[in-house]
């Protein structure tokens, strides 16, 4: 992954420093600290937003937006409070705040979620497979979905969804709960 | 990726979400376009090198302040730098002895030695001094005079004084008598020819004596010097056609008068004199001027 953005292989270094260290030291500065943050987190913010919204410029404007944002709010960050949830509510804020300004909400597309990677044999099984997940993705209500690729993507737990939503901590769980449920259904049958 | 949950959900739902997780990942691992990383980044290092870059920067509230703070200082340091600079000291009159002020004679004349020394009096006539000696000198005289002689004496000199003076302060002068007190110019309207007939309410011979010596030691300024120097001079000539206790002195003035201003009613004061002094000898500049004026 670290071959991709050749200018961010100082991430190698930084690697036994946490997010919040630096997230401290770009904030005084540091691009290098940058650089081996946004290693960290490019894919999960990006499929956070891909997995979410069928439109791709969308997708891209979003996350670009939200790292914008990041970078305009680094000096009023404080690191008491974990680095992943800060920005993965910034993420979900910018996001509300897209679909507020548009009133729409794109459903996903089964092709969306196919991965080219896969082997020759196991591609029939597979794919329908993925048909039956992302048919019972589809029926998930917004909020379920966004609490389960908040777990899934930002590895954030419980209650930092619920803050990141602004909802409970059973809230969070009883959304968990029907997803995972929906989805057991979807992969069993 | 880690989860970082410290709050375990409950035993079957997090088996649940393990296994959903393992199908998830299986939907592969998008990653932003090459594009939009690099925009990123840029943006992000833009934004450290602006601050970087301006190290005296404060925000525009500490710039507000910081400009607000200047200016009230400078206008601090004008005002108390205007406060303490040394005031421009008067005119370089020194003022009169106390005792001098009670002589009306000194008074008049150190009035009009200033007068005479300020450089703004170069060009003033070299005769006012004599007038004003001549003056004082009547001056002193009608002190020790009769009040009620002299307001005769005035009165009898009026008629030729209105014929000789077109200005207002030569009829304001004539009407009062020669001792009098001159009045202020917001009064001087009401008060011209308008003194009462008895001697009581009439100003005493002898204040002017005692205010106008008084009222020039005050004096400051080189536009004082030069207005009290044209009052003497003017008050000399005029109260010398008032005032003639001699005719030889009233010749005098009107020769002072021909040699100042030719145009002025000198013939008119000569006539005068020759009606009232119809033996007396007069000048031959006197006598030249007549008989050009009157060609046989």
């Amino acid at each position: 992954m670290l071959g991709v953005i050749p200018s961010i292989g100082y991430a190698f270094v930084m690697q036994g420093v946490s997010d919040e260290q630096l997230m401290k030291q770009y904030a005084a500065g540091n691009m290098r600290a940058f650089e081996s943050l946004y290693e960290r987190f490019r894919g999960p913010l990006f499929r956070y937003f891909q997995r979410q919204i069928r439109d791709p410029a969308t997708v891209n404007d979003l996350y670009q937006g939200s790292w914008e944002k990041l970078i305009k709010a680094r000096t009023s960050y404080r690191p008491s409070v974990p680095f992943r949830a800060w920005l993965f509510r910034i993420a979900h804020n910018h996001m509300v705040d897209h679909f507020r300004a548009n009133r729409i909400f794109e459903p996903l597309k089964p092709e969306q979620f196919a991965s080219s990677e896969n082997e020759p044999g196991e591609q029939i099984d597979q794919d329908q497979q993925l048909k039956r997940f992302y048919a019972a993705l589809k029926k998930l209500p917004d909020e379920q979905k966004d609490a389960l690729l908040l777990k899934l993507e930002a590895g954030l737990g419980l209650l930092e969804i619920g803050r990141v939503t602004g909802v409970e901590y059973e809230t969070v769980k009883s959304r968990l709960r029907y997803a995972a449920a929906k989805l057991k259904r979807s992969l069993n049958t | 990726m880690k989860p970082s949950d410290t709050t375990h959900p409950e035993p079957g739902l997090e088996q649940d979400l393990k296994h959903i997780e393992q199908q998830y990942r299986k939907l592969g691992n998008d990653e932003p376009p090459a594009m939009l990383d690099q925009a990123i980044l840029n943006k992000a290092r833009r934004a450290v090198k602006s601050h970087a870059a301006r190290p005296w920067s404060f925000g525009w509230m500490h710039a507000t302040a910081t400009a607000a703070l200047l200016v009230l200082g400078l206008s601090v340091i004008l005002q108390l730098r205007s406060q303490l600079e040394p005031v421009a000291p008067p005119a370089t009159v020194a003022p009169e002895p106390i005792d001098a002020i009670s002589k009306d004679t000194d008074g008049r004349q150190d009035a009009g030695a200033n007068a005479m020394q300020s450089p703004a009096f170069g060009d003033l006539d070299a005769t006012v001094p004599a007038e004003a000696e001549e003056d004082i000198a009547r001056g002193s005289k009608s002190m020790q005079s009769d009040p009620a002689a002299l307001r005769d004496e005035a009165d009898q000199n009026n008629q030729a004084l209105e014929k000789n003076t077109a200005g207002g302060f030569r009829q304001r002068r004539a009407a009062t008598p020669a001792g009098a007190e001159v009045p202020t110019e917001e009064g001087a309207d009401h008060e011209m020819f308008n003194y009462p007939a008895s001697d009581e309410a009439a100003p005493e011979p002898g204040r002017k004596a005692e205010l106008t010596p008084a009222r020039k030691p005050g004096m400051a300024g080189q536009a004082e010097l030069r207005e009290s120097a044209e009052d003497s001079r003017t008050q000399a000539m005029s109260e010398s056609v008032i005032d003639h206790a001699s005719p030889e002195e009233w010749l005098n003035a009107i020769v002072a008068m021909k040699n100042d201003d030719p145009d002025s009613n000198w013939l008119a004061e000569l006539r005068q004199f020759i009606k009232q002094n119809p033996q007396h000898p007069l000048p031959e500049s006197l006598q030249q001027a007549l008989a050009d004026k009157n060609p046989p």
